[in-house]
């Protein structure tokens, strides 16, 4: 189990203090998941950076390259790391006749507005219950010659992986969160699908 | 000398935020990023080099795009309408598709730019030896967008 501070500011050695309040929204109320992301940037300077900006969204925790963890946001607040719903039910195969007749129109609006109505665990984890987990990795290859659809990220370096494990075993004890519900990315909304894809936990 | 400190710590502090505030942008929400308005010269041609184009990451297999054919017409109203989305934050806000169109755009101007739309209305803009442009146009409502 992790130390969190009244602030929402998780207290151990092993997570160094970088907490930006512009990333941070709302109050967070009960947890519901994890959702785990890669940066797109080079490095942990950029995001950090970034995230001073009024307008920028990052998550609550950013892993770098070496492994070093850095508490980015308040386990109280939202942070906006997530974006659209996509249908959970579709992901699962367990979608009811009706839930398949809203879905047979493709409109990643609606079905986001539709998957907020549900409770967890039948949605997924959105912005409003969800802690963010930022692993510092770019989409490949750099510059504008590639379109970033075409895009991959590159692997999570096991200096990531192991410090990504023994957070994600922290928060979910600490949070009460199972650990099938600790998403990638592109498992929970639209997202390059090789975002996270080499992530372990 | 203390107030000359104070007034350079005071700069540093209020930097990051005045560097950003951009008149021409709106605020943003939890789903849009903030989108700036850009000027568009008159489009002189448009050529589509590639339609209906499936990503060579989505491995999923029951991805189809051949549904996302655009138009000449569709592309030049897209890139009149389209806004420009700030560096860093249309990764994390706007959806991705694995459905695209790319091509070449000349302006009247004489500038040629490459273009690339996606099927959920993000796109870019590259202008030789310049950085890419993340554009993403909200009220490009019509078919074969979706939204």
């Amino acid at each position: 189990m992790i130390a969190v501070h009244t602030a929402g500011m998780c207290i151990n050695p092993r997570v160094r203090r970088a907490r930006r309040p512009a990333i941070e929204r709302g109050a967070m109320g009960a947890v519901a998941g994890i959702i785990v992301h890669q940066t797109g940037a080079a490095t942990s300077q950029s995001s950090l950076a970034s995230y001073q900006r009024a307008s920028s969204t990052g998550a609550h925790f950013l892993i770098d390259r070496d492994g070093a963890i850095y508490r980015t946001a308040s386990l109280h607040r939202q942070t906006w790391h997530v974006g659209r719903l996509r249908a959970r039910c579709l992901m699962e195969h367990r979608c009811t006749p009706v839930e398949l007749k809203s879905l047979s129109v493709f409109s990643p609006r609606l079905e986001d507005k539709q998957e907020r109505s549900k409770p967890t665990p039948d949605r997924f984890p959105s912005n409003q219950d969800s802690i963010g987990i930022e692993l510092v990795g770019e989409a490949l290859p750099r510059g504008a010659s590639v379109p970033d659809e075409q895009k991959t990220y590159q692997l999570v370096s096991d200096e990531q992986n192991a410090s990504l494990k023994w957070l994600i075993g922290e928060l979910t004890a600490t949070l009460a969160v199972p650990l099938h519900e600790v998403f990638r990315h592109p498992d929970v909304s639209r997202k390059n699908p090789t975002e996270a894809r080499s992530a372990r936990w | 000398m203390v107030r000359l400190l104070l007034l350079v710590a005071a700069f540093a502090i209020a930097a990051p935020y005045s560097a950003i505030a951009k008149p021409n942008c709106t605020q943003g929400s939890e789903f849009e990023p903030p989108l700036c308005s850009r000027k568009v010269p008159a489009i002189a041609r448009v050529v589509i080099e590639a339609n209906a184009a499936k990503s060579s990451v989505e491995t999923d297999a029951s991805v189809d795009c051949s549904a996302f054919v655009v138009t000449e017409a569709l592309v030049r109203r897209y890139l009149r309408r389209a806004k420009r989305v700030p560096g860093g934050t249309a990764h994390s806000m706007l959806d991705w598709s694995a459905c695209h169109a790319s091509g070449t755009v000349e302006f009247s101007n004489g500038q040629s730019a490459k273009w690339n739309v996606s099927q959920l209305r993000v796109g870019s803009l590259v202008f030789d030896g310049q950085p890419e442009q993340t554009l993403f146009c909200p009220t490009c409502r019509e078919q074969p967008f979706a939204w």
